[in-house]
């Protein structure tokens, strides 16, 4: 680089020290027992990571039990009923609390190294979905020691799973743990989506973002459209199981396939969620190995969402033998086999990246595990087409072929990507790289293992072994397979030991960077960092910048770049647009805090203690929890104040932004879209249920439908209400000054939705509707219940921009408080209408 | 730095392009196969109407291919926009990739009978 290119940097001058101390001081890490306060991304991302590897191997030590009870004929080393809850907590934990929150983890941890931003734009929601997430995961995993269990199997098919003929808590373990687990998941979502698209440096358009990014922005996107149809999905059951409301009861007009519908709703997808962003790990592992980019950067982002939008087209495939009419079997058969396309374009891509190399394709231990991964991942797929297939599928369903499919895919998908990972991305959070020697054993022992164990699955599974037995009779020639499988269990155990011993041996942890840059890779991750990411925020011009902008890291270093220091004194990083990646302003971040701990201790005290039917406590822990998020909520809006930042190039940043460009907008809008795919979820289960049982609909099966009077009442108030939230946004007064019809117009809003929720309630009940009686009154009933858990939600941010008024801390420039409560608002009240039509609308036209 | 920027959520819709037709035509011969059937259409006509609104998906990804920058333009893609290129292709792939899966998808109308 030349002088004269040098003196075009955003900030070519030479950058004073103290604006290193002054970074330092104010993303300096809680010391002590503080720790669990700190919000920095390498300090979450760490402890997020640990979580998910503690979980991963609890549940490997459940699946080393499952393989030795079933090593030998007639074993009694399990008894029956352990031995279900424990294959039940292992497939549970692996897919919920292992593998979806490691490749959240990775988010966090590596998304904003990546993107060279100073955080990702909501830390403490980071923090409060890792404490949740640990807390409610380890309650979850410790019933399989008090017998208190789920026994159902991962997926909880009712009606095995029904009151009926699973009493006790374990299921309700099951139904409240994972449903609060998987909310902490959409909390790092909306994270990954909103630190994706708006904290990208400066330059970085959507067409240099590295796979990894777009990777990790469709898993969110797909974990938004995926989740809420099983967050719904245990809602119901819950209900069922807690208050008799009929959704999966046969004799009631319920059916126990609405299950199946909404799990695998999720479930299908879940697959992909897990596998795309090891898939991107993988996309910048190869090219680093190879030396050369990425062969195929814009078709692998075809292929990566391409692969993201199928999944949601397949989920009935796991239901090909529940008597689905023939053509649809064949539309799901059809979009199975048409995944494969995209996920081919991936296998093509990385092979000719490393033939591209020409020789010069490193083989290291994450290059190995890449090559393991390959192999086992391709078979994996290979079976796949196989199920795809309805009359492959009938034969094998629910056999051991199934289960060894599924390992091929999850274990080689997943888990060879994510050690590939730990090896690849450990000099950046260590001071130390792991061993380069034991590593090759680590992945020889896993490898070999894993084929050992899970190729014969598909022998056993084909000569007629069904999956879950909890033993079997002598001699049906599945003795030695089993013998073998349960070998290679010991060996891949042995392997994943090993990987403990490199850790407890090399690996040091640090957040003030680490061992620089050992693979000498392109991205940005790569770049020196101490506790406050890079010290200057670099402008970017290419796809691998590290390789094709020479004297980056220097520059980056020196402080040449954007923010190369803090000029508000605290935490902050810039916020981009979205597809140039231009800089829109200033985002200040909040620091360590105990407010979001409490949130997650108390918000997991409130779903466990529900589970065990202790109510008081646990509304007393809701309560908490909701007020801790208040408090924690309180500092987010600071004051607009000051005058805009030079962050260099001759660019000067506001540090306040509201409306549609600001981050909390968008999240808030990210939130929304997970609602409305939850009430899509709703209204799916409506029509179904109708299909399958229009004898119990109104008017003929149930009462009459209220008078129309009572709907339009409801809609009206809703208008109203809408009317009135509007009205408040604009009586908003300037900085400084008051209007006192801006708190009449927010309680006027408030009082009209929950009069309209509570409408609708009335009209029905009026008419003798029990939701106890059949699955249309349940089903109505459950519609208003939405409504209601969004109009509490509401009255609470109400209520809190109120205070916001009242303190001097919301007005016309100041109104993120307001904004966010008035598009929940009216997605509300939209929501509550469209309801309204169907419920009341629907049973009219289609009797 | 140029004046006027993207559209986010129209620049998502021109890359997706493709893949929306295929989840609409996907939900659309999905839900109305279900419900002809479950009020006893004749499977003929079923089938018939998968295969129109196969049709018609097919017709839109073709239209959305031969004006592909028109509708760009529309979405709010200015034309200057940096690697403008790079969208382009992406669009154009995934709707090639979206096509095949709604005429793959739609075949099976012609294979299978529809209420069986």
């Amino acid at each position: 680089m030349t002088a004269s290119d040098e003196k075009s940097l955003p900030n070519p001058a030479p950058r004073p020290q103290s604006e290193v101390d002054d970074l330092l001081r104010a993303w300096a890490t809680p010391k002590g027992f503080r720790i669990v306060t700190a919000v920095n991304n390498t300090v979450i991302g760490l402890i997020y990571i640990a979580a998910a590897l503690l979980f991963f191997l609890l549940a490997g030590a459940l699946g080393v039990l499952i393989r030795t009870q079933l090593a030998v004929p007639e074993n009694t080393f399990l008894n029956q009923d352990l031995y279900n809850q424990i294959f039940t907590v292992h497939g549970t934990t692996m897919m919920f609390l292992f593998a979806v929150p490691a490749m959240e983890a990775l988010g966090v941890m590596l998304l904003p190294q990546m993107l060279a931003a100073r955080d990702l734009p909501f830390p403490r929601l980071s923090a409060f979905a890792v404490w949740a997430y640990i807390i409610g995961g380890l309650v979850f995993f410790s019933t399989v020691f008090y017998g208190l269990a789920p026994r159902g199997g991962w997926f909880m098919y009712t009606p095995l799973t029904l009151k009926e003929f699973s009493p006790g808590d374990n299921a309700d373990f099951w139904l409240l743990g994972i449903g609060f687990i998987e909310i902490s998941a959409i909390a790092g979502a909306i994270e990954i989506v909103v630190g994706t698209l708006r904290t990208r440096p400066p330059g970085m358009s959507l067409a240099k973002m590295p796979i990894f990014a777009w990777a990790m922005l469709i898993f969110a996107a797909m974990i938004m459209l995926a989740f809420p149809a099983v967050i719904f999905g245990t809602m119901l059951l819950e209900i069922e199981r807690s208050f008799g409301w009929p959704f999966f009861t046969a004799a009631k007009g319920g059916d126990p396939l609405l299950w199946q519908h909404l799990f695998w709703f999720f479930g299908h997808p879940e697959v992909y969620i897990i596998f795309l962003p090891a898939a991107g790990l993988v996309s910048m592992i190869v090219p680093t190995m190879a030396g050369r980019p990425l062969v195929g950067y814009r078709p692998i982002v075809v292929a990566l969402i391409g692969t993201g939008f199928f999944s949601f087209g397949l989920w009935v495939h796991h239901m090909f033998t529940t008597g689905i009419p023939a053509l649809s079997l064949g539309f799901f058969s059809a979009a199975s086999m048409a995944v494969a396309i995209p996920s081919g374009i991936q296998m093509f891509a990385w092979i000719a990246t490393i033939a591209g190399s020409k020789g010069r394709f490193r083989i290291t231990t994450p290059s190995l595990f890449v090559l393991g991964f390959l192999f086992i991942f391709t078979i994996g797929g290979l079976t796949g087409v196989m199920v795809a297939l309805v009359p492959i599928d009938l034969q094998v369903h629910d056999t051991y072929f199934v289960v060894a499919h599924f390992h091929y895919v999850l274990i080689g998908g997943m888990v060879f990507p994510l050690f590939a990972t730990f090896y690849y991305w450990a000099p950046m959070a260590s001071r130390k790289q792991l061993s380069e020697k034991l590593g090759r054993w680590v992945f020889g022992l896993m490898f070999v293992g894993f084929n050992v164990a899970f190729f014969p699955m598909h022998l056993t599974g084909l000569r007629g072994m069904p999956r879950r037995v909890w033993t079997y009779p002598e001699g049906v020639g599945w003795d030695t397979l089993n013998m073998i499988s349960t070998a290679g269990a010991y060996m891949l155990a042995a392997g994943v030991l090993l990987f403990l011993l490199d850790l407890a041996l090399n690996f040091r942890p640090t957040s003030a960077g680490g061992e620089g840059n050992p693979w000498k890779a392109g991205s940005l991750e790569w770049l020196p960092s101490d506790i406050y990411s890079t010290r200057s925020i670099p402008l970017i011009t290419s796809r691998e910048p590290l390789w094709e902008q020479p004297g980056l890291e220097r520059q980056v270093e020196e402080g040449h770049h954007f923010l190369p220091n803090a000029p508000t004194g605290g935490r902050e990083t810039i916020v981009t647009s979205p597809i140039e990646a231009e800089p829109e302003y200033i985002l200040r971040m909040p620091g360590p805090s105990w407010t979001h701990v409490t949130a997650a201790v108390f918000t997991a005290g409130f779903f466990l203690l529900l589970t065990i039917k202790l109510v008081v406590p646990a509304i007393i822990c809701g309560v908490v929890a909701i007020a801790a998020c208040l408090a924690w909520t309180w500092s987010l809006d600071p004051s607009p104040g000051r005058k805009p930042v030079d962050i260099g190039g001759g660019i000067s940043l506001p540090t306040y932004m509201a409306g549609p460009r600001s981050h909390s907008w968008w999240a808030m809008v990210v939130l929304i879209i997970v609602i409305a795919s939850l009430y899509t979820a709703y209204v799916f289960s409506y029509l179904y249920l109708w299909v399958v049982s229009p004898e119990v609909w109104a008017p003929v099966g149930s009462p009459m439908l209220p008078a129309p009077s009572w709907p339009l009442g409801s809609a009206a108030l809703a208008v109203a209400g809408t009317a009135s939230m509007v009205a408040a946004t604009r009586l908003l007064p300037e900085p400084g000054g008051r209007n006192a019809a801006l708190p009449w117009a927010i309680a006027a809003a408030a009082i009209c939705l929950t009069s309209a929720i509570a409408l609708e309630i009335a009209g029905h009940w009026l008419t003798g509707l029990r939701p106890t009686e059949n699955a249309y009154s349940a089903m109505v009933f459950m519609g208003s219940a939405l409504n209601a858990q969004l109009g509490f939600a509401i009255v609470v941010l109400l209520g809190f921009a109120t205070a916001r008024y009242l303190t001097g801390k919301l007005n016309r420039e100041r109104r993120v408080s307001i904004e966010n409560g008035a598009i929940l608002y009216y997605y509300t009240a939209a929501q509550l209408v469209a309801g309204l039509i169907l419920v009341h609308g629907f049973p009219r036209v289609a009797v | 730095m140029r004046t006027r920027q993207s559209s986010t959520l129209g620049t998502l819709c021109y890359l997706l392009a493709g893949l929306l037709m295929w989840g609409i035509q996907f939900t659309f011969v999905y839900v109305v196969h279900t419900l002809m059937c479950r009020f006893g259409a004749p499977p003929s006509l079923v089938s018939g109407l998968v295969l129109a609104i196969t049709g018609v998906a097919v017709l839109v990804v073709l239209a959305f291919l031969v004006w592909q920058k028109p509708t760009a333009r529309l979405l709010g893609l200015p034309a200057d926009v940096e690697d403008r290129a790079t969208y382009d292709f992406i669009a154009r792939l995934m709707a090639v990739l979206g096509m095949a899966a709604v005429i793959w998808t739609g075949l099976t109308a012609f294979l299978l009978s529809a209420c069986a």
